[in-house]
Protein backbone atom coordinates (compact mmCIF):
# COMPACT_ATOMS: atom_id res chain seq x y z
CA UNK A 1 0.00 0.00 0.00
CA UNK A 2 3.00 2.51 0.73
CA UNK A 3 4.52 1.35 -2.55
CA UNK A 4 1.19 3.01 -4.22
CA UNK A 5 1.06 5.60 -2.58
CA UNK A 6 4.62 6.72 -3.29
CA UNK A 7 3.67 6.31 -7.17
CA UNK A 8 1.06 8.87 -6.73
CA UNK A 9 3.63 11.56 -5.19
CA UNK A 10 5.50 13.59 -7.47
CA UNK A 11 8.90 15.23 -7.04
CA UNK A 12 8.20 18.70 -6.62
CA UNK A 13 11.12 21.23 -6.64
CA UNK A 14 8.98 24.50 -5.80
CA UNK A 15 5.25 25.14 -5.64
CA UNK A 16 6.66 28.34 -7.60
CA UNK A 17 7.56 26.86 -10.54
CA UNK A 18 5.92 27.25 -13.81
CA UNK A 19 6.27 24.21 -15.74
CA UNK A 20 3.06 24.40 -17.08
CA UNK A 21 1.59 23.30 -20.75
CA UNK A 22 0.85 26.14 -22.80
CA UNK A 23 -2.69 25.13 -23.05
CA UNK A 24 -4.29 28.79 -24.12
CA UNK A 25 -7.87 27.46 -22.63
CA UNK A 26 -9.25 30.77 -23.37
CA UNK A 27 -8.48 30.73 -27.37
CA UNK A 28 -9.71 27.07 -27.42
CA UNK A 29 -12.93 27.16 -25.72
CA UNK A 30 -13.51 30.30 -27.38
CA UNK A 31 -12.73 28.27 -30.86
CA UNK A 32 -15.17 26.06 -29.41
CA UNK A 33 -17.83 28.40 -28.57
CA UNK A 34 -18.01 30.31 -32.10
CA UNK A 35 -17.48 27.06 -34.28
CA UNK A 36 -20.51 26.06 -34.57
CA UNK A 37 -22.28 29.67 -34.49
CA UNK A 38 -24.59 30.24 -38.08
CA UNK A 39 -26.13 26.86 -36.45
CA UNK A 40 -27.05 28.28 -32.89
CA UNK A 41 -29.70 29.91 -31.84
CA UNK A 42 -29.77 33.67 -31.45
CA UNK A 43 -31.15 33.68 -27.53
CA UNK A 44 -28.67 32.10 -25.34
CA UNK A 45 -27.45 32.38 -21.48
CA UNK A 46 -23.91 32.79 -20.41
CA UNK A 47 -23.45 31.69 -16.45
CA UNK A 48 -21.51 34.20 -14.55
CA UNK A 49 -18.99 33.62 -12.13
CA UNK A 50 -15.62 34.60 -9.85
CA UNK A 51 -13.61 34.21 -7.35
CA UNK A 52 -12.99 30.95 -6.76
CA UNK A 53 -9.55 30.65 -4.55
CA UNK A 54 -10.01 27.67 -2.47
CA UNK A 55 -13.85 27.71 -2.66
CA UNK A 56 -13.44 23.99 -4.15
CA UNK A 57 -16.67 22.35 -2.44
CA UNK A 58 -19.23 25.57 -4.00
CA UNK A 59 -17.40 25.06 -7.00
CA UNK A 60 -18.14 21.49 -7.26
CA UNK A 61 -21.63 22.55 -6.90
CA UNK A 62 -21.61 25.36 -9.26
CA UNK A 63 -20.87 23.17 -11.39
CA UNK A 64 -23.32 20.43 -11.08
CA UNK A 65 -26.19 23.52 -11.14
CA UNK A 66 -24.66 24.86 -14.36
CA UNK A 67 -24.16 21.84 -16.34
CA UNK A 68 -28.48 21.03 -15.48
CA UNK A 69 -28.84 24.05 -17.53
CA UNK A 70 -28.24 24.89 -21.22
CA UNK A 71 -25.67 27.69 -20.95
CA UNK A 72 -23.91 28.59 -24.35
CA UNK A 73 -20.71 28.91 -22.30
CA UNK A 74 -19.54 30.26 -18.35
CA UNK A 75 -17.62 33.43 -17.41
CA UNK A 76 -15.13 33.19 -15.11
CA UNK A 77 -14.39 36.74 -13.12
CA UNK A 78 -10.96 35.94 -12.04
CA UNK A 79 -9.63 35.05 -8.89
CA UNK A 80 -9.51 31.75 -9.70
CA UNK A 81 -6.69 31.22 -6.85
CA UNK A 82 -5.00 32.41 -3.85
CA UNK A 83 -1.84 32.72 -4.24
CA UNK A 84 -1.12 32.18 -8.42
CA UNK A 85 0.37 28.87 -8.16
CA UNK A 86 0.76 26.28 -10.52
CA UNK A 87 -1.04 23.60 -8.04
CA UNK A 88 -4.11 25.88 -7.45
CA UNK A 89 -5.02 26.51 -11.34
CA UNK A 90 -4.35 22.82 -11.77
CA UNK A 91 -6.69 22.30 -9.42
CA UNK A 92 -9.54 25.10 -9.97
CA UNK A 93 -9.67 23.20 -13.70
CA UNK A 94 -10.44 20.09 -12.60
CA UNK A 95 -13.59 21.51 -12.25
CA UNK A 96 -13.65 23.54 -14.81
CA UNK A 97 -13.39 20.74 -16.94
CA UNK A 98 -16.43 19.18 -15.92
CA UNK A 99 -18.48 21.93 -17.46
CA UNK A 100 -20.52 20.28 -20.27
CA UNK A 101 -20.05 24.16 -22.10
CA UNK A 102 -16.97 25.97 -22.75
CA UNK A 103 -15.47 28.51 -20.01
CA UNK A 104 -13.75 31.58 -20.03
CA UNK A 105 -11.09 32.85 -17.66
CA UNK A 106 -10.05 36.68 -16.53
CA UNK A 107 -7.07 37.45 -14.72
CA UNK A 108 -7.88 38.30 -11.07
CA UNK A 109 -5.50 40.32 -8.70
CA UNK A 110 -4.41 36.97 -6.74
CA UNK A 111 -3.79 35.14 -10.15
CA UNK A 112 -1.14 38.05 -10.53
CA UNK A 113 0.77 37.18 -7.32
CA UNK A 114 4.24 34.89 -7.40
CA UNK A 115 4.60 33.44 -10.75
CA UNK A 116 0.60 33.43 -11.89
CA UNK A 117 0.85 36.12 -14.70
CA UNK A 118 3.58 33.64 -16.30
CA UNK A 119 1.36 30.70 -15.54
CA UNK A 120 -2.17 32.67 -16.85
CA UNK A 121 -0.41 33.03 -19.80
CA UNK A 122 0.31 29.67 -20.62
CA UNK A 123 -2.86 27.62 -19.45
CA UNK A 124 -5.51 30.62 -20.45
CA UNK A 125 -3.61 32.90 -22.86
CA UNK A 126 -3.94 36.72 -23.20
CA UNK A 127 -5.24 39.14 -20.46
CA UNK A 128 -6.83 41.62 -22.49
CA UNK A 129 -8.89 39.87 -25.42
CA UNK A 130 -12.22 40.39 -27.05
CA UNK A 131 -14.47 38.24 -29.44
CA UNK A 132 -18.05 38.68 -30.69
CA UNK A 133 -20.95 35.93 -30.67
CA UNK A 134 -24.25 36.45 -31.94
CA UNK A 135 -23.75 40.29 -32.11
CA UNK A 136 -22.58 40.85 -28.55
CA UNK A 137 -19.14 41.96 -28.37
CA UNK A 138 -17.24 40.64 -25.13
CA UNK A 139 -14.26 42.13 -23.79
CA UNK A 140 -11.94 40.70 -21.27
CA UNK A 141 -9.61 43.04 -19.42
CA UNK A 142 -6.93 43.02 -17.27
CA UNK A 143 -7.53 45.57 -14.71
CA UNK A 144 -5.23 44.69 -11.61
CA UNK A 145 -3.36 47.79 -11.30
CA UNK A 146 -1.92 47.14 -8.14
CA UNK A 147 -0.25 43.93 -9.16
CA UNK A 148 0.47 44.14 -12.48
CA UNK A 149 3.60 45.73 -13.43
CA UNK A 150 2.72 48.09 -16.66
CA UNK A 151 -0.39 49.40 -17.75
CA UNK A 152 -3.49 47.94 -16.35
CA UNK A 153 -5.86 49.12 -17.33
CA UNK A 154 -4.86 49.69 -20.66
CA UNK A 155 -7.75 52.48 -21.74
CA UNK A 156 -6.61 52.95 -25.06
CA UNK A 157 -6.78 49.61 -26.19
CA UNK A 158 -10.76 48.76 -25.12
CA UNK A 159 -11.69 52.23 -26.42
CA UNK A 160 -10.11 51.27 -29.49
CA UNK A 161 -11.75 47.93 -29.53
CA UNK A 162 -15.76 49.43 -28.11
CA UNK A 163 -15.58 51.80 -30.75
CA UNK A 164 -14.29 50.22 -33.35
CA UNK A 165 -16.83 46.89 -33.06
CA UNK A 166 -20.78 47.41 -34.75
CA UNK A 167 -21.85 44.70 -32.28
CA UNK A 168 -25.54 45.77 -31.25
CA UNK A 169 -24.44 44.52 -27.51
CA UNK A 170 -21.74 45.55 -25.41
CA UNK A 171 -20.64 43.40 -22.92
CA UNK A 172 -17.05 43.91 -20.49
CA UNK A 173 -15.59 41.57 -18.05
CA UNK A 174 -12.64 42.27 -15.55
CA UNK A 175 -11.86 41.68 -12.29
CA UNK A 176 -12.14 44.64 -9.98
CA UNK A 177 -14.71 47.31 -10.40
CA UNK A 178 -13.89 50.08 -12.16
CA UNK A 179 -15.21 52.26 -9.26
CA UNK A 180 -13.41 50.47 -6.42
CA UNK A 181 -12.14 53.80 -4.83
CA UNK A 182 -9.99 51.93 -3.23
CA UNK A 183 -7.60 51.21 -6.60
CA UNK A 184 -8.67 54.20 -8.69
CA UNK A 185 -8.55 57.75 -8.35
CA UNK A 186 -11.67 59.87 -9.09
CA UNK A 187 -10.46 60.77 -12.65
CA UNK A 188 -9.94 57.37 -13.66
CA UNK A 189 -13.08 56.27 -12.15
CA UNK A 190 -15.00 58.92 -13.73
CA UNK A 191 -12.97 58.77 -17.24
CA UNK A 192 -14.11 54.71 -17.02
CA UNK A 193 -18.16 56.05 -16.43
CA UNK A 194 -17.50 58.69 -19.67
CA UNK A 195 -16.39 55.53 -21.33
CA UNK A 196 -19.26 52.72 -20.36
CA UNK A 197 -22.08 55.33 -21.48
CA UNK A 198 -20.09 56.73 -24.30
CA UNK A 199 -19.26 53.51 -26.18
CA UNK A 200 -22.55 52.29 -25.32
CA UNK A 201 -21.78 49.54 -23.09
CA UNK A 202 -24.66 47.46 -22.04
CA UNK A 203 -22.74 45.07 -19.33
CA UNK A 204 -19.73 45.52 -16.97
CA UNK A 205 -19.13 42.00 -14.97
CA UNK A 206 -16.70 42.04 -12.50
CA UNK A 207 -15.28 39.87 -9.43
CA UNK A 208 -13.24 40.98 -6.58
CA UNK A 209 -16.03 41.72 -3.94
CA UNK A 210 -17.51 37.95 -2.88
CA UNK A 211 -20.64 39.33 -2.41
CA UNK A 212 -23.01 39.18 -5.54
CA UNK A 213 -24.47 42.79 -6.07
CA UNK A 214 -25.82 44.34 -9.30
CA UNK A 215 -27.23 48.04 -9.94
CA UNK A 216 -27.12 50.51 -12.78
CA UNK A 217 -24.00 52.65 -14.05
CA UNK A 218 -24.72 55.00 -15.75
CA UNK A 219 -26.74 53.50 -18.54
CA UNK A 220 -25.06 50.03 -18.60
CA UNK A 221 -25.84 47.53 -15.57
CA UNK A 222 -22.89 46.42 -13.31
CA UNK A 223 -22.93 42.92 -11.86
CA UNK A 224 -20.27 42.11 -9.27
CA UNK A 225 -20.73 38.32 -9.76
CA UNK A 226 -19.27 36.89 -6.26
CA UNK A 227 -17.79 34.27 -5.29
CA UNK A 228 -19.21 30.67 -5.26
CA UNK A 229 -19.15 30.41 -1.19
CA UNK A 230 -22.01 33.44 -1.28
CA UNK A 231 -24.14 30.49 -3.22
CA UNK A 232 -25.33 32.43 -5.76
CA UNK A 233 -24.13 32.97 -9.75
CA UNK A 234 -25.06 35.28 -11.93
CA UNK A 235 -27.11 34.39 -15.88
CA UNK A 236 -27.17 36.77 -18.28
CA UNK A 237 -30.22 35.91 -21.14
CA UNK A 238 -28.83 37.18 -24.54
CA UNK A 239 -31.81 37.63 -26.60
CA UNK A 240 -32.98 39.32 -30.03
CA UNK A 241 -34.72 41.71 -27.99
CA UNK A 242 -31.62 42.41 -25.61
CA UNK A 243 -29.98 41.18 -22.74
CA UNK A 244 -31.41 40.41 -19.00
CA UNK A 245 -29.60 39.17 -15.91
CA UNK A 246 -30.39 36.84 -13.29
CA UNK A 247 -29.41 36.15 -9.46
CA UNK A 248 -29.50 32.55 -9.08
CA UNK A 249 -29.29 30.69 -5.95
CA UNK A 250 -27.57 27.20 -6.00
CA UNK B 1 31.71 21.01 20.67
CA UNK B 2 30.63 21.89 16.60
CA UNK B 3 28.06 24.30 15.34
CA UNK B 4 27.52 21.78 12.57
CA UNK B 5 27.90 18.17 12.25
CA UNK B 6 26.55 16.93 9.50
CA UNK B 7 25.77 17.89 5.74
CA UNK B 8 22.79 17.57 3.70
CA UNK B 9 22.25 17.71 -0.33
CA UNK B 10 18.95 17.07 -1.41
CA UNK B 11 16.65 16.76 -4.44
CA UNK B 12 13.04 18.16 -4.49
CA UNK B 13 10.71 18.07 -1.69
CA UNK B 14 9.51 21.48 -3.26
CA UNK B 15 12.97 23.42 -1.97
CA UNK B 16 14.89 23.23 -4.88
CA UNK B 17 15.61 21.15 -7.43
CA UNK B 18 18.92 21.15 -5.77
CA UNK B 19 19.47 22.01 -2.07
CA UNK B 20 22.53 21.76 0.14
CA UNK B 21 22.69 22.90 3.69
CA UNK B 22 24.52 22.03 7.06
CA UNK B 23 23.17 21.00 10.09
CA UNK B 24 23.41 20.22 13.74
CA UNK B 25 21.82 17.28 15.93
CA UNK B 26 20.47 18.59 19.04
CA UNK B 27 19.58 15.29 20.46
CA UNK B 28 19.75 11.55 19.88
CA UNK B 29 16.14 12.41 18.33
CA UNK B 30 16.25 15.95 17.07
CA UNK B 31 18.20 17.88 14.82
CA UNK B 32 18.03 20.69 13.08
CA UNK B 33 19.60 21.85 9.07
CA UNK B 34 19.68 24.72 6.95
CA UNK B 35 19.62 24.70 3.45
CA UNK B 36 19.82 26.60 0.18
CA UNK B 37 18.06 25.48 -2.64
CA UNK B 38 18.09 26.55 -6.24
CA UNK B 39 15.91 25.93 -9.47
CA UNK B 40 17.13 27.23 -12.73
CA UNK B 41 15.30 28.74 -14.95
CA UNK B 42 15.79 25.71 -17.49
CA UNK B 43 13.90 23.45 -14.96
CA UNK B 44 11.35 26.25 -13.59
CA UNK B 45 10.25 27.28 -16.97
CA UNK B 46 10.05 30.43 -15.46
CA UNK B 47 12.33 32.92 -13.69
CA UNK B 48 15.43 31.55 -11.31
CA UNK B 49 14.03 30.05 -7.52
CA UNK B 50 15.88 30.57 -4.42
CA UNK B 51 14.75 29.01 -2.07
CA UNK B 52 16.04 29.23 2.20
CA UNK B 53 14.93 26.70 4.27
CA UNK B 54 14.90 25.89 8.18
CA UNK B 55 14.43 21.89 8.84
CA UNK B 56 13.56 20.10 11.60
CA UNK B 57 13.46 16.58 12.10
CA UNK B 58 12.75 14.12 14.66
CA UNK B 59 13.48 10.67 14.65
CA UNK B 60 11.28 8.00 15.82
CA UNK B 61 13.99 5.16 15.20
CA UNK B 62 17.29 4.81 16.87
CA UNK B 63 18.17 2.03 14.64
CA UNK B 64 21.75 1.53 13.16
CA UNK B 65 20.67 1.06 9.40
CA UNK B 66 17.10 2.09 8.74
CA UNK B 67 15.28 4.93 10.51
CA UNK B 68 11.99 6.55 10.07
CA UNK B 69 10.97 10.74 11.44
CA UNK B 70 9.19 13.24 10.52
CA UNK B 71 9.79 16.81 10.36
CA UNK B 72 8.47 20.57 9.69
CA UNK B 73 10.56 22.57 6.57
CA UNK B 74 9.72 26.20 6.81
CA UNK B 75 11.31 27.70 4.00
CA UNK B 76 10.92 31.34 1.89
CA UNK B 77 11.47 31.70 -1.95
CA UNK B 78 13.17 35.12 -2.50
CA UNK B 79 11.69 37.68 -4.95
CA UNK B 80 8.16 36.47 -4.72
CA UNK B 81 5.76 39.45 -4.56
CA UNK B 82 3.28 39.28 -1.51
CA UNK B 83 2.79 41.25 1.21
CA UNK B 84 5.14 43.93 1.24
CA UNK B 85 4.48 47.15 -0.38
CA UNK B 86 8.38 47.41 -1.19
CA UNK B 87 7.72 44.22 -4.15
CA UNK B 88 4.51 46.07 -5.00
CA UNK B 89 2.16 48.81 -5.77
CA UNK B 90 -0.35 47.80 -3.14
CA UNK B 91 -0.67 48.41 0.79
CA UNK B 92 1.52 46.11 3.78
CA UNK B 93 -0.66 43.29 4.67
CA UNK B 94 -3.28 43.25 1.80
CA UNK B 95 -2.37 39.56 1.48
CA UNK B 96 -2.99 37.35 3.99
CA UNK B 97 -0.21 34.67 2.77
CA UNK B 98 2.94 35.61 2.64
CA UNK B 99 6.40 34.58 1.38
CA UNK B 100 6.90 32.15 4.56
CA UNK B 101 5.65 28.53 3.62
CA UNK B 102 5.98 25.36 5.44
CA UNK B 103 5.74 21.34 4.57
CA UNK B 104 5.53 18.63 7.27
CA UNK B 105 6.66 15.46 5.94
CA UNK B 106 7.88 11.92 6.66
CA UNK B 107 10.93 10.24 6.19
CA UNK B 108 12.72 7.12 5.93
CA UNK B 109 16.71 7.01 6.66
CA UNK B 110 18.93 4.50 5.25
CA UNK B 111 22.73 4.61 6.64
CA UNK B 112 25.22 2.90 4.19
CA UNK B 113 26.87 1.07 6.84
CA UNK B 114 26.49 0.77 10.82
CA UNK B 115 26.80 3.69 12.63
CA UNK B 116 28.23 5.27 9.58
CA UNK B 117 28.37 8.59 8.28
CA UNK B 118 26.82 8.45 5.08
CA UNK B 119 22.99 8.12 4.55
CA UNK B 120 20.33 8.48 2.27
CA UNK B 121 16.73 9.58 3.15
CA UNK B 122 13.56 9.49 1.15
CA UNK B 123 10.78 11.91 2.08
CA UNK B 124 6.95 12.60 1.72
CA UNK B 125 5.51 15.55 2.51
CA UNK B 126 2.53 18.41 2.17
CA UNK B 127 2.27 22.03 2.15
CA UNK B 128 0.80 24.14 4.01
CA UNK B 129 -1.70 25.31 1.05
CA UNK B 130 -2.32 21.92 0.24
CA UNK B 131 -3.53 21.45 4.03
CA UNK B 132 -5.66 24.10 4.32
CA UNK B 133 -7.15 23.01 0.93
CA UNK B 134 -7.78 19.50 2.30
CA UNK B 135 -9.07 20.55 5.69
CA UNK B 136 -11.86 22.91 3.89
CA UNK B 137 -12.90 20.47 0.54
CA UNK B 138 -11.82 16.98 1.84
CA UNK B 139 -14.52 15.67 -0.39
CA UNK B 140 -13.57 17.24 -3.68
CA UNK B 141 -10.08 16.64 -3.41
CA UNK B 142 -7.95 13.69 -3.86
CA UNK B 143 -5.34 13.38 -0.73
CA UNK B 144 -2.51 11.29 -2.77
CA UNK B 145 -2.29 13.83 -4.95
CA UNK B 146 -0.90 16.50 -2.45
CA UNK B 147 2.45 14.86 -1.59
CA UNK B 148 5.87 15.47 -2.71
CA UNK B 149 8.70 13.48 -2.69
CA UNK B 150 12.39 14.42 -1.69
CA UNK B 151 15.60 12.33 -1.76
CA UNK B 152 18.84 13.24 0.02
CA UNK B 153 22.04 12.57 1.04
CA UNK B 154 23.59 12.94 4.19
CA UNK B 155 26.94 13.22 5.88
CA UNK B 156 27.81 13.20 9.35
CA UNK B 157 31.06 14.82 10.10
CA UNK B 158 31.13 13.48 14.07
Amino acid sequence: MSVVFLAQCKFNVSPYAVDVPKLLLNSRNLASIQNNEQNDSDDFKIALTADIHNYYQELSDLVERINGDSYRFTIVAGDITNLGLKEEVETTNSFLYRLKSPFLVAIGNHDLLANGRIIYSRVYGSENFSFEYKDVLFVFVNNNNWETSGKAPDLKWIKNVLSNSGATRKILVMHVPPDDPARYKEEEINEWAVMIDREQVDYVINGHNHSPVDHPCGNAHCITVGAPSKRFFYELEVTTSGVKHRKIRF
Amino acid sequence: MSYVDHLLLQYAGEIGFISLGIGKTITSKYSIAALYGIVPAEISKGPHIETFTFKQTYQFTSNDVFNIYSGINVFHVTGVRYTTSKSGKYPNDYYEWGSIRGILYLGALWNLEKKGRTSFYLESGVNDISIVNYATNSQHIDPAGLFTLAIGYRYQFD
